[in-house]
C-alpha cells in the first residue's frame, strides 16, 4: 500500500508561523509549476496508490483552471485511490473550485482554521474567520463531500484558556469528521522565528492539550494520533500510511518521498524546480534508521506499533532490537507492551519526544 | 654577538594597562614581524587569549634593535600575564631577565597588580624601568602618575618615557631606556652549562620543547644534557629562538633566551624551574629554581564520558608541562565516578584550564564547585586538610574548623570606599588599614576569608566600584570560623559533588540561592524533583523542579521525518552532556551552580 503526496507551494498570504516550502501565488509561476509537475509525474513510475493527498502551501489558491489542470494530471491516481484529500483555506475556496474537486473525485477536504479568535488571527496573519469557515463547511457538504477535517492551533501568543475552549467548542459543533490540533512551534525561519516570538509557557501548553483531549472525547472524537482526532473512525488514511511507515511518493517542489528504502527530497527552490525539475536528493536508509523511523512514527498512534507488521518490515523482533529502551519506559509507565503491540500510555504520549531519544 | 649587547627584559603591568599592545609596537619598531603578518596581541597565540583579550601564558621572542647611537642589540622580550591568578607565570619569566619594563596607565595610575608585579621584580633583582602609557587619553595625568610611582613604589620616574602604545608614540624611548639601563646578562660562555627551564610545552612530533635562559656556558645541537632535578639525560636535537616564529640555530650562547628539544617523550623529566647542564663537565650546582606556588582553590574535574578518564589524565599531564602550578590527583565521586581533584591558583586559572582541556583535548568536563583547603581539627586532636567538602568528617568528630585568610589590598577611587567596605564587611572581612595613595585614591586593607574571595568577591568588587577598584591578596594563615558542611539533595539523595563548606550564619540564604539556581539549570524531568539544602542533616532550604508534562512533536507526517529526527538527535547530543545522578539527569553547568548566583535575591 502506498500514498501519493502532491505539494502545491503557493499561498495567497504567508502565515506568521509557517516555514514550509511556499511562496506568494502568481498566475505565471503556477502555470509553469503545473508543467513541471506534469513532467515529474511522467518521470516517476507511480503505481498502487491507495491514497492521494494534495497539500501545501494552499492548493485552493490555484485558479479554477489551474486546479482543474492539476486534477486532470492526477486523474488516474485519484480514480484508483480510496481517499483523496485536498488542503484548502476558506477564503480561496469558491463554489466552482469545489465543484471541480467533486467532479474529479476528491472525497476529503482538510481546511486550515487555526483559530476562531479575530485578535489571534490577526497575530498569525490569517484571513478566514469563523463565519467564512462555517459557511465553507456548509458549501462543501452541499457539493456532496462529507469528510471534512479542520486544523486548530494552540499555544499562540497570549492565547487564553477561555479562547481555546471556545475554539474547541465551536469546532466540535461544526459538521466535520476530523480535527488536527497543533501546538505552535516557533520555527527559526518563520516570521515568528525572525521576530523572536517567545514560545508558550510549557505548563499552559500542556493544559491546552489536555483540555482538548478531554473535551473532544466528550464530543465523540477519538484521539487516534498525538495531534489527530476522528469521529466515527474517519481517520486520515493517507496520514496513516506515514504513521505505519509505508512507502509514499512525493511530487512537487519541496516534497519528499520514500520508496524501497530510499528517501528523496525534491528541491525546495522553486526556480530550480521550474527549470531543472525535481532535482531530488536521494538517501539510502539503513535498516537501523528505518527501524527507528518506524518507531518514531508508529508510537504516535493510539494503536501503537503492531509487532507483526514491524517483523514483516524488518525481519526483526521489535522487543529484541529496543530491549533497553522498551524495558525502561515500560517500567516508568510510558509504554505498554503486549504480545501484539507496543504503544504509548497516556502519560507516555505527552512526552513521546523524550522517550524516542532513548530509542536513537 | 657580544654578550654585552644582549638585553633580556619582561613587560609587567596591571591587567589592561597595555602590556600586549606595547609588545606589538616593539615588534613593529624592531621590524621583527613583517607588516603583513602583524595583528593585535601578536604574542597571545592561544585562541582563548585573543578571545578574552588577556595574556595567560608568558611568551618569549628575540628582537634585533639598532640603537640611536648606531649600536646593534639583541633583545629578548618576555610578555607576561597581568591577572593575579597568573603571577607565577610572571615570576618565572622574571627569573630569565635582567630588567622589567613597568607599564602604568596614565589615567588609572598604580593598581593592585602593578604593585604585586613590582615586588616580584624586586625579588628577582631586576632593573625596573617605569613607562607611562596611554598618554593620548583625555583623562591622562602623567605628572600625577609619576608622583604616584615615586611615592608608592619609590622608583625615580622623572625620566619615565611617556608613551601611547596604541598610537606608537615615543615607543622608541622605551627601547633606548632598555639598552641603556638594563644590565647585560652576566655569566660566561666558557663556564659549565647552566640553563634555566622557564617554560615548556608538548609537541606531538618533537616531544617536549623546553624554553631556556642560558645563564652560564652554551648549548649546541648534539650536546648530551642532563636535567639536574630529574636526572634525565638527552641529546639535544634542535635549538633555536623565536621571533615569534621558531628559528632554528646551531647554538644558544650565554645570556640568550631560546628553546631546545631532544625527542623527550617523558613529560615528567622536564620540570619548569629545573637547570639543564652538560652530562660531561656539568655544573656542580643547579640555579635557584622557583618557589613552588601552592594552589589556592581546588575542584573536582570529571569527564562526562567516563571512558575518557585516561585521556583526561593525559591532558592534565600535558597541561602541567607549561603550567607548573596546576596540581591534580585521582579521586572518586559517588555521583560523578572517576575524576581528579585539581588545585588552581584562582578561578580564572581554573576556568582557563577547563577551557583548554575542552578545546585542545576535546574532552567534555564536569567541574565541581571550587573549594579552598580547610583545616578540620578532630576531637582526637588530629588535623585533616579538606580540599573536597564531601570529605569533611561528621559533625560529632569535629572539634573546630579553620579556614584560610588573605590580606587583601584594594585600591580604589575615594568615591567607592563606602561600598567596598560594606562589601568586605558582608564577606566576613576584618578591617585593618586604609592609606591614601594620592588625593583621590585609597588603598584599603582587609583580612578576608579566601573562601569568600573565591566565591564572588571579585565580581562584586568590580560592580560596586564601576570597575575602578583593583585587588591583590596574599595568604596570611588560618583562622577558626563557624563552618559546616552543607549538603545538596536532589530527589532526596545527597549529591557529594554538590557539597560545600559554608559559614553557619550565611548558610540559609546561600542554600536558598543554590536551590533556586539548580532549579533553573536542571531541565524538567518526568517526575517532580525536590532540591534541598541541608546543614548537619537539617533541611534549611527547598525548592521543586516541576515535572515535565509535555514534550512531543506537534506534527509529524511524511515530509517531516528527517527534520524531526534531527531534532531528536540534537536532544540526544544535549543529553550526552548530562550526568545521571541517581534518577536525575544533571547538566554540566549545574555543578558550578554555587558560584554564579546572587544570594541577595
Amino acid at each position: 500500500m502506498r500514498g501519493l503526496y502532491v505539494h502545491v507551494p503557493f499561498c495567497d498570504h504567508i502565515c506568521a508561523y509557517c516555514d514550509f516550502t511556499r511562496c506568494g501565488y502568481t498566475k505565471g509561476l503556477a502555470d509553469k509549476w503545473l508543467d513541471a509537475v506534469e513532467a515529474e509525474l511522467k518521470q516517476r513510475q507511480i503505481s498502487d496508490c491507495e491514497t492521494v493527498y494534495i497539500g501545501g502551501g494552499t492548493p485552493s489558491c490555484l485558479s479554477l483552471s489551474q486546479l482543474e489542470g492539476l486534477l486532470k494530471l492526477l486523474k488516474s491516481y485519484i480514480e484508483n485511490s480510496t481517499e483523496t484529500t485536498i488542503e484548502v483555506n476558506a477564503d480561496s475556496l469558491s463554489d466552482d473550485k469545489l465543484a471541480v474537486c467533486k467532479e474529479y473525485g476528491i472525497n476529503r477536504i482538510s481546511m486550515g482554521a487555526q483559530s476562531f479568535q479575530s485578535d489571534l488571527l490577526k497575530v498569525i496573519e490569517r484571513k478566514a474567520d469563523y463565519e467564512m469557515i462555517s459557511d465553507a463547511i456548509e458549501r462543501i457538504h452541499r457539493q456532496g463531500i462529507h469528510d471534512i477535517s479542520l486544523d486548530l492551533m494552540y499555544g499562540l501568543p497570549n492565547q487564553t484558556m477561555a479562547q481555546w475552549k471556545e475554539d474547541l467548542n465551536k469546532a466540535a459543533d461544526l459538521a466535520i469528521t476530523h480535527l488536527s490540533l497543533y501546538a505552535l512551534t516557533i520555527e527559526e525561519h518563520s516570521r515568528f522565528g525572525r521576530a523572536h516570538v517567545q514560545p508558550c509557557d510549557p505548563d499552559l501548553e500542556a493544559d491546552f492539550y489536555e483540555e482538548a483531549i478531554m473535551f473532544l472525547k466528550r464530543k465523540g472524537f477519538e484521539h487516534y494520533e498525538i495531534s489527530n482526532f476522528a469521529k466515527n473512525a474517519h481517520y486520515a488514511r493517507h496520514n496513516l500510511i506515514y504513521w505505519h511507515y509505508e512507502d509514499f511518493y512525493g511530487i512537487g517542489c519541496g516534497a519528499s518521498g520514500k520508496l524501497n528504502h530510499i528517501r528523496y527530497d525534491n528541491t525546495r527552490n522553486l526556480h530550480t524546480y521550474l527549470t531543472e525539475g525535481a532535482n531530488a536528493k536521494e538517501f539510502r536508509l539503513t535498516k537501523q534508521e528505518e527501524m527507528f523511523e518506524a518507531v518514531m512514527m508508529g508510537l504516535r498512534l493510539k494503536e501503537g506499533i503492531a509487532k507483526q507488521r514491524f517483523y514483516e518490515h524488518f525481519h526483526e523482533d521489535i522487543h529484541t532490537v529496543y530491549e533497553t529502551a522498551i524495558t525502561k519506559h515500560v517500567r516508568l509507565g510510558n509504554l505498554k507492551e503486549s504480545a501484539q503491540s507496543l504503544k504509548t500510555t497516556y502519560q507516555g504520549m505527552l512526552i513521546l519526544h523524550d522517550i524516542l531519544v532513548d530509542f536513537l | 654577538m657580544d654578550q654585552k649587547f644582549i638585553r633580556n627584559f619582561s613587560i609587567i603591568a596591571h591587567i589592561d594597562h597595555g602590556k600586549s599592545t606595547l609588545a606589538d609596537r616593539i615588534l613593529e619598531l624592531t621590524e621583527t614581524v613583517e607588516a603583513r603578518e602583524m595583528k593585535e596581541q601578536l604574542l597571545d597565540t592561544m585562541d582563548l587569549e585573543r578571545e578574552r583579550g588577556i595574556t595567560i601564558k608568558l611568551n618569549a621572542v628575540q628582537l634585533k634593535y639598532t640603537a640611536l647611537d648606531g649600536q646593534d642589540y639583541i633583545l629578548h622580550l618576555i610578555d607576561t600575564p597581568g591577572h593575579v591568578d597568573f603571577s607565577y607565570e610572571v615570576s618565572r619569566s622574571l627569573a630569565a631577565c635582567e630588567g622589567a619594563v613597568l607599564v602604568v596607565d596614565a589615567a588609572q595610575g598604580i593598581e593592585a597588580q602593578t604593585l604585586a608585579n613590582v615586588y616580584l621584580a624586586l625579588d628577582n633583582d631586576l632593573e625596573i624601568l617605569p613607562v607611562i602609557n596611554k598618554i593620548d587619553l583625555p583623562s591622562a595625568q602623567p605628572d600625577v602618575v609619576k608622583q604616584e610611582i615615586e611615592d608608592v613604589i619609590g622608583l625615580d620616574a622623572q625620566n619615565a618615557p611617556l608613551i601611547s602604545a596604541k598610537n606608537g608614540l615615543n615607543v622608541r624611548d622605551v627601547l633606548e631606556a632598555i639598552v641603556h639601563d638594563v644590565p647585560a646578562p652576566g655569566g660566561s660562555s666558557t663556564n659549565p652549562l647552566q640553563a634555566l627551564v622557564f617554560d615548556s610545552f608538548y609537541d606531538a612530533y618533537r616531544g617536549v620543547v623546553a624554553f631556556v635562559r642560558v645563564k652560564e656556558g652554551s648549548i649546541r645541537i648534539g650536546d648530551r644534557i642532563r636535567f639536574m632535578a630529574s636526572g634525565a639525560e638527552y641529546e639535544v636535537l634542535e635549538v633555536g629562538i623565536r621571533n615569534p616564529k621558531e628559528i632554528k640555530r646551531d647554538v644558544l650562547h650565554c645570556g640568550e633566551v631560546g628553546w631546545l628539544c631532544g625527542s623527550i617523550k617523558s613529560i615528567q623529566d622536564v620540570r619548569v624551574g629545573d637547570t639543564i647542564t652538560h652530562v660531561q663537565n656539568g655544573a656542580k650546582e643547579p640555579l635557584a629554581g622557583y618557589q613552588v606556588m601552592n594552589p589556592m582553590v581546588y575542584c573536582g574535574l570529571y569527564p562526562i564520558d567516563s571512558a575518557k578518564y585516561n585521556d583526561l589524565r593525559d591532558a592534565l599531564e600535558k597541561l602541567r608541562l607549561n603550567d607548573a602550578s596546576l596540581q591534580f590527583e585521582a579521586e572518586t565521586s559517588q555521583a560523578l565516578g572517576f575524576g581528579f581533584r585539581c588545585g588552581f591558583l584562582g578561578l580564572l586559572h581554573m576556568d582557563v584550564v577547563q577551557e583548554r582541556i575542552e578545546r585542545e583535548y576535546k574532552i567534555d568536563l564536569i567541574l565541581t564547585a571550587p573549594s579552598v583547603v580547610y583545616h578540620a581539627y578532630l576531637s582526637d586532636g588530629s588535623m585533616m586538610k579538606i580540599d573536597n567538602p564531601s570529605m569533611l568528617p561528621e559533625v560529632q568528630r569535629i572539634d573546630h574548623i579553620e579556614e584560610p585568610f588573605v590580606k587583601a589590598s584594594i585600591m580604589t577611587p575615594n568615591d567607592y570606599v563606602g561600598a567596598i567596605m560594606e562589601l568586605c564587611q558582608k564577606k566576613r572581612g576584618i578591617y585593618k588599614d586604609m592609606v591614601y595613595i594620592d588625593n583621590n585614591r585609597m588603598d584599603i586593607i582587609y583580612e578576608l576569608p579566601l573562601g569568600e574571595i573565591v566565591y564572588d568577591f571579585f565580581d562584586r568588587l568590580k560592580s560596586c566600584s564601576k570597575g575602578y577598584a583593583s585587588l591583590n591578596y596574599e595568604l596570611i594563615g588560618y583562622q577558626t570560623s563557624k563552618l559546616a558542611k552543607m549538603d545538596i539533595l536532589l530527589n532526596g539523595e545527597s549529591v557529594d559533588a554538590l557539597s560545600l563548606i559554608v559559614h553557619k550564619d550565611f548558610a540559609a540564604p546561600r542554600g536558598r540561592a543554590i536551590c533556586e539556581k539548580l532549579k533553573t539549570l536542571i531541565p524538567r524531568q518526568q517526575f517532580e524533583i525536590p532540591v534541598q539544602a541541608a546543614l548537619g542533616g537539617k533541611i534549611i532550604a527547598r525548592t521543586d523542579i516541576k515535572s515535565l508534562r509535555k514534550n512531543v512533536l506537534a506534527k509529524c507526517y511524511g515530509g517531516d521525518i528527517s527534520r524531526k529526527k534531527k531534532l531528536l538527535e540534537k536532544q540526544k547530543e544535549g543529553k550526552k552532556r548530562m550526568k545521571a545522578v541517581g534518577s536525575v539527569e544533571v547538566p554540566q553547568e549545574a555543578f558550578m551552580a554555587v558560584l554564579s548566583m546572587d544570594d541577595d535575591k
